[in-house]
């Protein structure tokens, strides 16, 4: 459906900033990337800012269309990955977002990648890549742009 | 007065102290006035060994404590 064109790799004993990677759809591929199922097409192609109290949704693939609240947006976390060996070790990330669920949990496995979106104005302001059963983490938008070299579209 | 860019300057100390070095730590956070400290579980003997971690750093903020779980990809 689509070929992976660039990622960003995850570094041990540093403070990383995204967890992300980017595809190009093959021809044909039957999707719309310009449309969120339940969240429909972004405000602006300008994100924004996540602050402390924001409304949140979101669409990903295992729990489909939820809701949230940011909780924090400049949180250090540690998250355990496994190099191409197959050893574990613990990611550390600086100033990442904290998401709770209202209600329920906001994402679980199988969710990374979605965008988080505000709910007020339909503008990108996360991209979801761990939690936990209470909290989501996600890497703000703005500094996985930088990191990929894309910028967002609407229709 | 404790400014934004001095709560930014001690949580990363606190990070540094803390994420890595201390099981049960997931990670340190700024939601609200002070630093919070998130935790896998609210546990005496992780909390204990926080304290212990930080104690060096003489916090001039009041830490608060929040349990996360374990966070996973």
């Amino acid at each position: 459906m689509a070929q992976l064109t660039k990622f960003i790799q995850i570094k041990p004993n540093v403070f990383n900033k995204v967890d992300c990677a980017i595809a190009r759809f093959l021809p044909g591929a039957p999707v719309n990337p310009r449309h969120m199922p339940s969240v429909g097409k972004l405000g602006s192609t300008v994100p924004i800012a996540a602050a402390v109290n924001m409304l949140v949704m979101k669409t990903g693939r295992t729990t489909g269309h939820t809701r949230g609240q940011i909780f924090d947006v400049s949180a250090d976390v540690t998250v355990p990955y496994e190099d191409k060996n197959g050893n574990e070790f613990l990611g550390r990330f600086s100033n990442q977002i904290l998401i709770v669920g209202t209600p329920g949990s906001f994402s679980t496995n199988g969710d990374s990648g979605s965008l988080i979106v505000d709910r007020a104005t339909t503008r990108a302001t996360g991209l979801l890549f761990a939690g936990s059963s209470t909290h989501t983490i996600a890497n703000h938008i703005e500094d996985v742009l930088a990191a990929l070299g894309v910028s967002l579209v609407t229709a | 007065m404790t400014t934004p860019g001095d709560l930014a300057d001690l949580k990363r100390r606190v990070s540094d102290a803390l994420l890595g070095k201390v099981l049960g730590v997931t990670g340190v956070g700024l939601p609200a006035q002070g630093i919070t400290i998130y935790l896998e579980a609210d546990t005496p003997d992780i909390r204990a060994a926080v304290e212990q971690a930080i104690e060096p750093l003489r916090l001039p903020v009041h830490v608060h404590w929040q349990v996360t779980g374990k966070f996973q990809r």
